[in-house]
């Protein structure tokens, strides 16, 4: 029929207009292009960093990006803390005045000398509170920085002192031993003060507006698509760096990474946890992040009450968690603290061992807290308690919180609902302490106990539980020591506390598959402060 | 006609005005704000408050938001520090116009057509088949549709590129997934609609007068029936332009759909906002459009 | 010519005339829904898939209540199984009997679907129909209205709509009407735009036929092919719909089932268990077949032009 064709016709036409239209935008390619010879090294994130501004740092993809553009006083290699922009230091007796001092022939990226005013700068801009900047409260243990960060006092008076050029001292609030290993933190990274005041409110905001005193220098940044790093010169181990370049691809879905990987477009991938069984012989790391459960001291009939607790906790079976909701990746927790955070001289699980919580459910012993917990309560039966627990809408959230559901309903005969928010409002929640149970976790900000254990303390901001153990109080108050061993003992016994109390109870340590180049090397996933290290990665044949 | 349009023009503008008015007000209704964060201490989310003034009483910060908003300044955004809300738009919005631009041609020419051909074979194999790929179409969700493309053409097969988009080839497997679903529903509409045309009294007059097929068909029928395609057109336009969340997760495209759902679920309000001012002046175009074509295809409809 | 008279004469009968049988209608007089049933019936296909929808909901009642699984049992040294006697659809990533959870989701997805469905099309084509014929003011007036709705992010008024009536069905349902009465608005307006300059529309006004007759005897009929079509694809959409609100957490709580949660965990065990979306895809393809396919058969039906096959 003369009309078929004609319509097929207009239908063929339309499709090559489709075609033709095209926008032949030249392909930058990103796939395979020999990256090992050109020691180029090809990542992706999910999330693109927000800002490469130290002072403005918020996210772990952004600390991890400008940990390697910049430097500061000391660097992670590992789990070890070294010294980086400082050679070496001193503290005074009372372990409140750290002097360091600068290495020499340290220069940033434009080739000026790297000064004690540039770090002195970056702390004042952290705590000034024009900056808005949201790492401020790291800088709590200086002298006088809470009180200029709410704006009570003038930046000047914060006790960070530029005593020469190549000498800073800090004077501190109460004595931290950890003070050293903190200043790798991203936000304790150098700033140019004559930048800044160039770029005002642009600073940092494109690879040019800025200079930079670590390894690598960014060159490229096209939002929402891909950052490009490339060797820095004029830093003084340039040497010994072996990447030339490091391009990141920003790619939201991990399936999509995970294919991009299988493709040969990168070197290094995580494997999404519902994928774990196909890839039994992908490496793991700790993420740092803990999982636990968190109960209200303030809302909520039940939670108080230590028995109910101790039947929770026993009720619960870890392993079996884990493996229906992280594909067996994450562990189960034995103990609250991460134990790969620094002790006295190696970690700290190794120093202090701990096995609070067993692998499986207890359904006997949970019976009888929860048993005891009626009692005192004055609760005839268990169907007639009912417990609310609130989640976030994360893709992992809802599946967790179905298992717990089930175990707890199977193990403990109460009812438990489950109330699934958006992460706002669950955050909202939280921080005005309207919860009564809910999925929670931590990740570290820094590698030392006490980045878990403050959150307890009666009165502090991230205890919003609101839960008082005068005991636990004076035993955070015993570590404020310069004498490790007093300090490391008095933690434990404070971790021991949260195990046994329970104002959290802890379900996971949170870890990750990944797969990578074998031909990469020195490439290392970490625990706090930063995702990945790649300082000293080399690609070898 | 001129004074129409002005009078569309005008009565536009002040949609655009109320749209923005309450999701100025309706955002700030959700619990929690942008720097709602457990890793921020209390006096830090207050300086960061403070810093894009948010800590200013609600009326002052509307009028002084309007009033920015008329020089054409959409603020900060809150979550990506240092960016303008202009800048991110103005950036994001080409990829997701030109993956929507391919897809809705694609849908649209192939969708009509699909649905001529359909009616015009009523109760034949070519109208079931027609149908049946309507049905698929409506009936998958274009992420299952995007993931298993993107399996079998990129990763599988290795035809086409799996993710991002820096040439024509990036393009390909997006506006199908994209364009799939739409072109359901333009067959399926276009169908229906050519169904009732046809069977009414003027084509069987415009028949019996001895005008050919295709007279038929081009003159009368198509033209009648395209009316509730001109209708969805609109904001179909209006929405695949600013992207969709799902398609440019898959495809790695940094587009405005991402934005979209990542301001709301992150609260970052001169985001959202920004956004839905741009989506609702392209909404009231894309109307203004409809409601003037409407008036061309058949003069009858003179909508004063 | 002589011969064609007398062949006349002697075939037939004079009868003479009798005046009522000339009022007579010749075949038997049926409302307009018991034209549209017959007609229905007669059409195999549509019939078939009236069935097979009825068969569905049938399940979606009765396997829950007498299933040997409890759709929310799970079982860690079960998960992801395929087919199998116990289990005939196989299990989920956490171990619980898809069949029953099937059927579950099927109760979900279903009631959503058709009511928010059903009431969209119904507000919309009130709103529309109004809008279209009154026109002027009116009309502009409501389409302003209306862009401005369709301008907000639906997912704050989903959230918003949450807080204040709490979680469910009901209130998933509430949250998608309020901006879903829209899609059908425009369509019948922009039908009712067209057809209400029609001859037989201005003979119906000169006759003095009121306003709320015309748009409901004359004017909706005409349009009801459309709308029946757009419902038909709106079902669908509503069931997306819910699923993506589920998948961001504003969905039914667990550990409620709905073909949308089903469809988003088969999707991230692709790899693994593909089974288990296939039977989801399944699931909710044959039901939108079924209801595309039953729609047009009640499109036909109820169209007074198309007599069908006679």
């Amino acid at each position: 029929m003369k009309m078929k064709k004609r319509l097929l016709a207009l239908f063929v036409a339309l499709t090559m207009l489709t075609g033709c239209a095209a926008n032949e935008g030249g392909g930058t390619g990103g796939e395979s292009q020999g990256s090992a010879g050109a020691q180029e090294l090809r990542l992706a994130f999910a999330v693109e960093p927000a800002t490469i501004d130290p002072q403005k740092c918020t996210l772990m993809g952004e600390a991890t990006v400008m940990l390697h553009m910049f430097e500061g006083l000391y660097r992670l290699d590992g789990t070890k803390v070294v010294p980086a922009g400082a050679k070496s230091y001193e503290v005074s007796k009372d372990g409140l005045t750290y002097t360091f001092h600068l290495r020499d022939g340290a220069k940033w990226s434009d080739g000026k000398e790297v000064t004690a005013d540039d770090f002195k700068f970056g702390f004042e801009r952290l705590v000034d509170p024009a900056t808005a900047s949201p790492g401020a409260y790291l800088a709590g243990m200086i002298k006088n920085a809470t009180k200029i960060n709410k704006g009570e006092m003038d930046v000047s008076k914060l006790g960070v002192e530029a005593v020469d050029d190549k000498t800073i001292k800090f004077n501190l609030e109460y004595p931290a031993p950890y003070f050293p290993g903190m200043l790798s933190t991203a936000a304790f990274l150098p700033a140019r003060r004559d930048l800044v005041k160039k770029y005002g409110k642009e600073y940092g905001t494109s690879p040019e507006k800025l200079a930079y005193n670590g390894p690598f220098k960014a060159t490229k940044w096209t939002h929402g698509e891909e950052m490009v790093l490339e060797r820095n010169e004029n830093h003084w181990d340039a040497a010994n760096v072996k990447l030339n370049k490091v391009s990141i691809q920003i790619v939201p879905d991990p399936s999509t990474q995970l294919g991009m990987y299988e493709n040969g477009e990168l070197d290094y991938v995580e494997v999404p946890t519902e994928l774990a069984a196909n890839y039994p012989d992908a490496k793991k790391y700790s993420t740092g992040g803990v999982d636990y459960l968190q109960v209200s001291f303030v809302n909520g009939k039940y939670y108080s009450n230590k028995n109910f607790r101790k039947a929770i906790s026993a009720a619960l079976d870890r392993e079996e968690y884990v493996k229906m909701a992280f594909g067996g990746v994450s562990e189960p927790a034995k103990r609250y603290v991460l134990p790969d955070v620094l002790g006295v001289k190696g970690t700290y699980g190794e120093e202090y061992p701990l096995e609070a919580f067993p692998a499986n459910a207890e359904p006997e012993k949970a019976k009888e807290y929860l048993a005891a917990a009626m009692k005192e309560l004055g609760v005839s039966s268990p169907g007639t308690i009912e417990i609310t627990l609130s989640t976030a809408d994360t893709e992992d959230s809802r599946k967790g919180a179905e298992v717990i559901q089930e175990q707890l309903t199977k193990n403990l005969g109460i009812k438990v609902k489950v109330n699934q928010m958006a992460s706002k409002q669950y955050w909202a929640n939280w921080a005005k302490s309207d919860f009564e149970f809910m999925v929670g976790g931590w990740t570290p900000d820094y590698s030392d106990p006490r980045t878990y254990l403050d959150l307890y303390i009666s009165g502090s901001g991230s205890n919003r539980g609101v839960y008082k153990n005068p005991a636990y109080d004076e035993l955070l108050e015993k570590s404020n020591t310069n004498d490790l061993k007093t300090r490391f003992d008095a933690l434990f016994e404070a971790e021991k506390i949260v195990c046994d109390d329970l104002p959290i109870i802890p379900l996971d340590v949170r870890k990750k598959q990944y797969l990578i180049n074998e031909k990469l090397k020195n490439f290392q996933p970490s625990f706090v402060q930063l995702n990945y290290n790649w300082l000293h990665a080399e690609f070898t044949e | 006609m001129k004074k129409y349009v002005i009078k569309r023009i005008i009565i536009s503008v002040i949609t655009v005005f109320v749209l923005t008015t309450v999701v100025f007000f309706l955002v700030r209704l959700m619990p929690g704000g942008p720097f709602t964060n457990p890793k921020m201490t209390p006096e830090v989310q207050k300086a960061m408050e403070a810093y894009y003034g948010l800590d200013k009483p609600l009326p002052v910060q509307y009028l002084t938001y309007m009033n920015n908003l008329l020089h054409g300044d959409f603020g900060y955004s809150m979550t990506h520090a240092n960016q303008s809300v202009n800048s991110i738009m103005f950036r994001a919005f080409p990829f997701s116009a030109d993956v929507g631009i391919r897809a809705l041609v694609f849908a649209f020419s192939i969708g009509i057509v699909l649905g001529i051909i359909a009616a015009l074979n009523r109760g034949k194999k070519l109208d079931f088949v027609c149908v049946l790929i309507a049905i698929i179409g409506t009936s998958v969700p274009d992420f299952i549709i995007g993931g298993v493309l993107q399996y079998f053409f990129g990763i599988k097969w290795g035809l086409l590129p799996i993710a991002q988009y820096k040439g024509f080839r990036y393009t390909i497997l997006p506006m199908l997934a994209l364009a799939f679903a739409t072109l359901a529903s333009v067959s399926r509409i276009m169908r229906s609609s050519m169904l009732e045309v046809i069977n009414q009294d003027y084509i069987k007059t415009a028949k019996a007068k001895g005008l050919n097929d295709v007279e038929v068909v081009a003159k009368h029928e198509i033209r009648n029936a395209i009316m509730p395609i001109v209708t969805i057109m609109g904001p179909l336009v209006a929405s695949v332009l600013t992207g969709t969340f799902v398609i440019e997760s898959i495809f790695a495209i940094p587009g405005m759909g991402k934005y979209y759902v990542e301001s709301i679920s992150s609260l970052d309000y001169t985001m959202v906002l920004g956004m839905t001012v741009f989506f609702g002046v392209l909404l009231v175009i894309a109307n203004t459009i409809t409601d003037i074509a409407y008036g061309m295809i058949d003069p009858r409809i003179r909508v004063r | 010519m002589e011969q064609q008279t007398v062949a006349l004469e002697n075939d037939f009968e004079v009868v003479g005339r009798q005046l009522e049988e000339m009022e007579s209608i010749s075949r038997p007089s049926l409302s307009y829904w018991q034209d549209a049933w017959r007609r229905i019936k007669k059409n195999k296909v549509a019939f078939f898939s009236m069935l097979l929808i009825a068969f569905y909901i049938l399940l979606a009642i009765f396997v829950p209540i007498f299933s040997p699984w409890n759709f929310a049992e799970q079982n860690a040294d079960d998960m992801n199984a395929g087919f199998s006697a116990a289990h005939w659809f196989g299990t989920d990533s956490l171990g619980r009997d898809l069949f029953v959870r099937a059927w579950m989701g099927a109760r979900v997805s279903l009631t959503i679907g058709f009511l928010a469905a059903i009431l969209n099309a119904v507000i919309g084509t009130c709103i529309g129909g109004l809008s279209g014929y009154y026109g002027g003011k009116i009309d502009m007036f409501i389409m302003r209205l209306v862009d401005v709705l369709y301008g907000i992010p639906p997912l704050i008024v989903t959230i918003l709509v949450m807080i204040v009536i709490g979680r469910g069905i009901s209130s998933l349902i509430i949250a998608m009407i309020i901006v879903g009465w829209i899609g059908s608005c425009r369509f019948v307006r922009g039908e009712v735009l067209r057809l209400k300059n029609q001859d037989y529309i201005l003979a119906a006004k000169l006759l003095g036929v009121p306003d709320l007759v015309i748009i409901l005897k004359h004017l909706i009929p005409n349009v009801m092919g459309l709308i029946i079509t757009n419902l038909t694809l709106a079902i669908p959409g509503a069931i997306f719909q819910e699923a993506f609100l589920s998948f961001i957490g504003l969905g039914i709580a667990p550990p409620d089932a709905s073909w949308g949660i089903l469809a988003k965990e088969g999707i991230k065990m692709l790899r693994i268990a593909p089974q288990q979306l296939l039977i989801t895809g399944f699931l909710i393809s044959t039901t939108m077949l079924a209801l595309n396919l039953f729609g047009d058969g009640l499109r036909d039906a109820l169209d007074p032009r198309y007599r069908g096959t006679e």
